[in-house]
C-alpha cells in the first residue's frame, strides 16, 4: 500500500512542516516512531491513532511575541502548555485507521515543483481485535 | 533570550549527539529547543548555524534534563522567578556540573563566557 502526503499552505499561507515534533499538540512520547522528517521508520508496525506521517502548521491565532518561554515549557504539564498555545498549531498529521495500517516497508520525501510530498509503503496488516496491539512478527528493526 | 552566539562557538550536530550521550541522553532535531522527555535533548532547525550547534545552547538542554530531576523548573516558577534569573541559576549549575566533570566540550574560554552571561543575566533580571 502506497500513501501520499502533500505539504500543503498553512492558515498563514506557508508551508506546513513534515515533522515528528509537533509540541505543544501532541505529546512526543506519540512520536517515538517518527524520524526528524516526521516518517515513520521502516520495520514499525502503524496501527489505527498512531500517526503515519506527522505534519503540522500555523493557524491564524498565530502570534510570534507569544511562545513558551524555556521556563514554562520545563516547569508546565502539557496539558497545560496545550492550552496555553496550542491553539497556534494545526496537527495536519495523516493517522492511521483500520483500513490504513500496517508495517512500514519504506518512506521517504520526495521534492516535487509544488512542495514536499511524503511517501509511505506499508504493508497492510489487518488491525487486531483491540485495534492496536503489535503484531508479533512487526517488531521495529 | 539571548543571542549565545555572542558568547560562544559551535560543534557539530554528530560531536553534540556523542556530547549528549556522554550526559545520557539522546539528541534530536525537531521545531522547539528543549530537554523532552521521550526524545531527550531537542534542537530547533531554526537554532543551527548550518550544521553547528551553539555550545552554551547545547549545555543549557542538557542541564535542563539534568534538571528533571529536581523538578528545577517547577520550582522556579513556584518561587516566581523571572526566565533571567532561571536562567542564571542554570548556567551556575553549569559550572559548577563543569567543576565536577561534566561539560567536558566547554573550554576555558567558553566557562569565562558563561560568567559574562549570568552577570548579564542577574542585571537585567526584572
Amino acid at each position: 500500500m502506497r500513501i501520499e502526503v502533500v505539504q500543503e499552505l498553512d492558515e498563514l499561507g506557508e508551508r506546513e512542516q513534515f515533522t515528528w515534533d509537533l509540541f505543544p499538540i501532541v505529546e512526543s512520547s506519540k512520536t517515538l516512531h517518527l524520524d526528524e522528517n516526521g516518517l515513520p521508520k521502516a520495520g514499525t508496525y502503524v496501527g489505527p491513532g498512531m500517526i503515519v506521517v506527522g505534519k503540522i502548521g500555523k493557524t491564524a491565532k498565530w502570534n510570534p511575541s507569544s511562545q513558551p518561554s524555556a521556563l514554562e515549557i520545563h516547569g508546565s504539564h502539557s496539558p497545560e502548555l496545550n492550552r496555553k498555545y496550542g491553539a497556534m498549531w494545526k496537527d495536519s498529521s495523516l493517522y492511521a485507521t483500520e483500513s490504513l495500517c500496517g508495517i512500514v516497508e519504506r518512506a521517504y520525501l520526495e521534492d516535487t515543483p509544488s512542495g514536499l510530498k511524503a511517501i509511505v509503503e506499508l504493508k497492510p496488516v489487518p488491525a487486531s481485535a483491540d485495534g492496536a496491539t503489535m503484531p508479533a512478527a512487526a517488531a521495529p528493526r | 533570550m539571548e543571542d549565545y552566539w555572542q558568547y560562544s562557538g559551535g560543534i557539530t550536530i554528530d560531536e553534540a549527539k556523542v556530547v549528549a550521550r556522554a550526559h545520557g541522553f539522546a539528541l534530536e532535531i525537531g521545531r522547539v529547543s528543549r530537554f523532552d522527555n521521550a526524545r531527550g535533548v531537542v534542537i530547533a532547525r531554526a537554532d543551527l548555524q548550518g550544521d553547528l550547534l551553539n555550545k552554551l545552547l547545547l549545555a543549557e538542554e542538557i542541564q535542563h534534563g539534568l534538571d528533571r530531576a529536581r523538578a528545577e523548573a517547577s520550582q522556579a516558577l513556584l518561587r516566581g522567578l523571572s526566565l533571567e534569573e532561571f536562567h542564571a541559576e542554570l548556567f551556575e549549575r553549569i559550572l559548577l556540573g563543569r567543576e565536577q566533570g561534566r561539560f567536558r566540550f566547554l573550554t576555558d574560554n567558553d566557562a569565562q563566557a558563561i560568567k559574562a552571561l549570568i552577570q548579564r543575566l542577574w542585571s537585567k533580571k526584572r
